[in-house]
């Protein structure tokens, strides 16, 4: 699609205008829109690697992955040769806001319909 | 080939029976032969279209029947196994929607005051300029696009109402499961991690505390448990009034109010002390049961008599029945499940017997949902800057008359949040009060879709007293509600047979998917809420001021992927690509109005050794482990509720076959059937105090009072009184039911039940005297 096509070239944009939202209510809110935009839609969605979603891990292999400034994230991607460069420190710690609050075991209680 | 015994009831008994009670109706007959609605077909021909029905939330699958363009009747689909093949006569009725002579056909703009029912009709497309300017100037006035809540009720439709709520960037949105069934929800989650259900249709011994499957119809359960039970299954009941249900069960226990956990913690401690659990499912599926041991050694049936009133022997026999059962033995979870301040812990003792008992996951056990696996697109809305928190996750300082005054209220239970929010659905209860603060910031304007609260929440003076406070109010639905009545613009939808609704996985032990496609034209040029949101969007996408707090780019990149391609394509092509996945999917769907994958119940997924459950843990929780993190008892811990003193009674809730929440009581054919409600009371205390079959009663609550004729009757404990949900009507456009017998918001007090922010609705004591 033309939006995939010009994700990596947007996403050190996208990211730097996250950040300076002054009004942002909380950094998982920035997280979710970080994890969407970078990740999911981008390549997580099945089409060009794993199917990926918040609940696809718990809480504590959420943070085992971030963990040492994410460098088991960094060396799956290197691996592949996909780039991430454009990831600031502080779209990081959103991501794994977002992730952890939401992951298999998380607190979010099911909902209906 | 051998033909199931599912396929045999769909094609066969089922299917028959509940066709041969729907032509006897009498409202089927009126429906194709009364000439019911003034709008006339053009269209010519007979035609059976595949759909699902909305008269209740079960989305039972029927074939339209349609003579020259107008609804002659509704037949239940033989594909649609998950209701057995049923379309019960509520949703037989739902013929006569379209064709209501006071449904909403045009949009209205208030012309006077609230409340006044002086209307000017205008188009639609000048009710998408005012919705559109209205968000504008709110965004504009108070620089947060949280300060415009949305309510909505849940349906085919409400995924469209979301996109305008994520749109627009607000993240107030208070969905309705917190007035009906969140505490249940988190109960059973926090012991398996999930809300699964019960296989009535494989359990030998069941145990209903509570549910009405009788008269509250959910399928599949209410027709296997009424017409599909296995032979010599047994049914124990437990509900204060003699309901349908208690009259079809083996047993019912009349449960002293408030006291169900007592029962259910008894019937622990006898599986847990006679040794009768399944020692290989503790040790290998769950965790924390040496904690629960010892936690119940003081909950002995000897002790529970006295607090259920049930006795002690029929306790145990119930203990000693369900496991001899298990696996196929089941403690219910139903469904609406908003009674007590405590109901969480109550739902957890209930999940706890069945997981000692290895009931899980198995043919006549607890077995969680499964889908239908669904493509849904990833839209990425923009990503605004003017946009603050949801206004009911602060903390704000303890809430007025939210935990009555009983040991309940020393259990550590939050009393200025709730525990474990739904941030989509919200705690409408906590909701309502922290709008009325305005505290930490105000919200003044409500989008509404078909949540009728003004009915359906406890304290109803409260919530026209947040309504008051609104700049502005739109409501969009079928039909004149009471909300509708005191909002500002009213936007009719199409009825559910006029209209293409997306697909939608009906999750369970037979999942199944189904949609809606019209079976007939819009009688009045009706929208659907898809195009209504179409509309709205398309004008507030003409409003610059709308879009300057968030990135140019991404709004291109919105118009393109959200508005151009999903917005303002047809929504058959929504459709194509959420069946994309199945063969032939949408062809499918159009002929026999179902897909699925088997039409076999799914057993067995999570029974596997190593499973990981949804839990903290990883395993069943027997003892709960993230719940002391938040100051929350890890064990279901009775704490004596309060009981209603010496002419008092305590006013509880329930549901009966032939209406739906407060959506269907101004319908033609079901208001046939009961025309006003009644006040249950026991006829010793109706004595007592002098009242008399049909004598005019006023029940009043400390919030407010009703006036209703009494019924007096055995079928009720002496310390309740009960009256159906849905009449007593403020809207002058409901008018079969407006100001006809009594309604239950008016008079139920909001306590709130804070681990799942529940509205606790059976936690009101009133007085009954002669009017």
């Amino acid at each position: 699609m033309k939006r995939k096509a010009v994700m990596a070239l947007t996403v050190v944009l996208i990211l730097a205008f996250a950040v300076a939202t002054a009004f942002a209510a909380g950094n998982e809110r920035k997280g979710k829109r970080t994890w969407k935009k970078s990740c999911r839609t981008a390549c997580h969605d099945g089409s060009q690697a794993s199917n990926l979603s918040p609940v696809s891990k718990t809480q504590a292999q959420w943070k085992a992955l971030f963990d040492a400034e994410h460098a088991k994230i960094d060396a799956a991607h290197k691996a592949k040769n996909v780039a991430i460069d454009g990831l600031q420190a502080s779209d990081w710690e959103d991501m794994f806001e977002y992730l952890k609050g939401h992951a298999l075991d998380s607190d979010q209680p099911e909902t209906c319909g | 080939m051998k033909l199931s015994r599912r396929k045999f009831l769909a094609a066969s008994g089922g299917a028959f029976a509940a066709a041969v009670a729907a032509a006897n109706l009498t409202s089927l007959k009126a429906v194709a032969e009364s000439g019911h609605g003034d709008a006339q077909t053009g269209e010519k021909g007979e035609k059976h279209i595949a759909s699902s029905c909305e008269m209740c939330v079960n989305k039972c699958g029927f074939y339209a029947h349609v003579v020259n363009g107008r609804i002659k009747k509704l037949n239940p689909n033989p594909r649609f196994f998950k209701s057995r093949a049923m379309l019960c006569a509520r949703g037989n009725a739902g013929a006569e929607e379209p064709y209501n002579p006071e449904r909403l056909k045009t949009p209205l703009v208030r012309d006077g005051e609230r409340g006044s029912n002086k209307w000017r009709k205008i188009s639609y497309e000048e009710a998408f300029q005012i919705v559109a300017q209205k968000l504008a100037e709110a965004k504009t006035k108070y620089e947060n696009r949280s300060s415009v809540a949305f309510f909505s009720s849940e349906g085919l439709q409400e995924g469209s109402f979301q996109m305008l709520a994520q749109t627009y960037g607000s993240l107030n949105t208070v969905r309705h499961p917190s007035l009906c069934l969140s505490s249940t929800i988190q109960g059973w989650s926090s012991v398996y991690g999930v809300y699964p259900d019960a296989d009535l249709a494989n359990a030998m011994f069941v145990v209903m505390p509570g549910a009405n499957r009788a008269e509250a119809l959910v399928t599949p359960d209410s027709m296997d448990f009424l017409r599909y039970r296995p032979k010599g299954q047994q049914l124990v009941v437990l509900d204060p009034r003699f309901t349908n249900t208690a009259a079809k069960a083996d047993k019912w226990y009349p449960v002293k109010p408030a006291t169900d956990m007592a029962f259910m913690l008894a019937m622990i401690n006898v599986i847990i002390n006679e040794e009768l659990y399944n020692k290989d499912f503790v040790a290998n599926m769950t965790e924390g049961f040496d904690e629960l041991k010892a936690h119940v050694q003081q909950y002995t049936p000897e002790w529970a008599e006295k607090e259920c009133e049930i006795p002690a022997d029929e306790i145990k026999w119930c203990a000693r029945e369900f496991a001899k059962y298990a696996p196929r033995s089941v403690i219910y979870p139903g469904r609406r499940t908003s009674w007590y301040v405590d109901d969480v812990a109550f739902r957890r003792a209930c999940a706890i017997i069945p997981a000692l008992c290895g009931c899980w996951d198995v043919p006549g056990g607890i077995v969680p949902k499964s889908g239908v696996p669904l493509k849904n697109p990833d839209i990425m809305y923009p990503f605004y800057d003017m946009v603050e928190e949801r206004l009911d996750v602060e903390s704000f300082g303890e809430f007025d008359n939210n935990l009555p005054d009983d040991a309940r209220k020393e259990a550590g239970l939050p009393t200025d949040s709730v525990a474990y929010l739904g941030e989509k659905d919200g705690s409408w209860i906590r909701f309502r009060e922290a709008v009325l603060r305005g505290e930490p910031y105000p919200v003044k304007m409500m989008m509404v879709y078909k949540q009728n609260f003004v009915e359906a929440a406890p304290n109803r003076a409260k919530t026209l007293k947040m309504m008051e406070m609104m700049d502005f109010i739109c409501m969009i639905d079928i039909q004149m509600s009471d909300t509708a009545f005191y909002a500002d613009l009213v936007i009719p939808e199409s009825t559910y047979l006029e209209r293409w609704d997306v697909v939608h996985s009906l999750a369970g032990i037979w999942p199944i998917a189904t949609f809606r496609q019209a079976c007939i034209e819009p009688v009045y040029q009706t929208k659907s809420m898809f195009e209504i949101t179409g509309g709205i969007v398309d004008e507030m996408l003409k409003i610059p001021e709308l879009w300057d707090d968030t990135d140019e780019e991404e709004l291109e990149y919105f118009k393109e992927d959200f508005v151009e391609a999903i917005l303002h394509a047809p929504i058959q092509d929504y459709i194509k690509y959420q069946v994309s996945g199945f063969e032939n999917g949408y062809e499918k769907l159009l002929k026999d109005g179902v897909i699925y994958k088997t039409d076999q119940g799914v057993y067995g997924q999570s029974a596997k050794p190593g499973y990981r459950f949804k839990t903290r843990s990883g395993k069943i929780e027997l003892t709960n482990v993230k719940y002391p993190d938040k100051g929350l008892d890890a064990l279901p811990v009775y704490r004596r509720a309060r009981q209603p003193k010496d002419g008092q009674f305590r006013f509880i809730l329930g549901r009966h076959g032939w209406n739906t929440h407060t959506g269907t009581q101004n319908n033609e054919f079901l208001w046939e059937i009961q025309k006003e409600n009644t006040l249950w009371i026991n006829s010793k205390e109706a004595l007592k105090l002098g009242i008399k079959n049909g004598d005019r009663v006023v029940v009043k609550s400390s919030v407010g009072e009703q006036t209703v004729k009494a019924e007096v009757t055995e079928k009720i404990r002496p310390d309740c009184v009960f009256y159906a949900h849905g009449f007593g009507r403020v809207s002058k456009g409901m008018s079969l039911v407006y100001q006809k017998g009594a309604s239950q918001a008016a008079i139920l007090e909001d306590y709130i039940e804070p681990i799942s922010g529940n509205a606790a609705m059976h936690e009101t004591f009133v007085t009954v005297s002669k009017a």
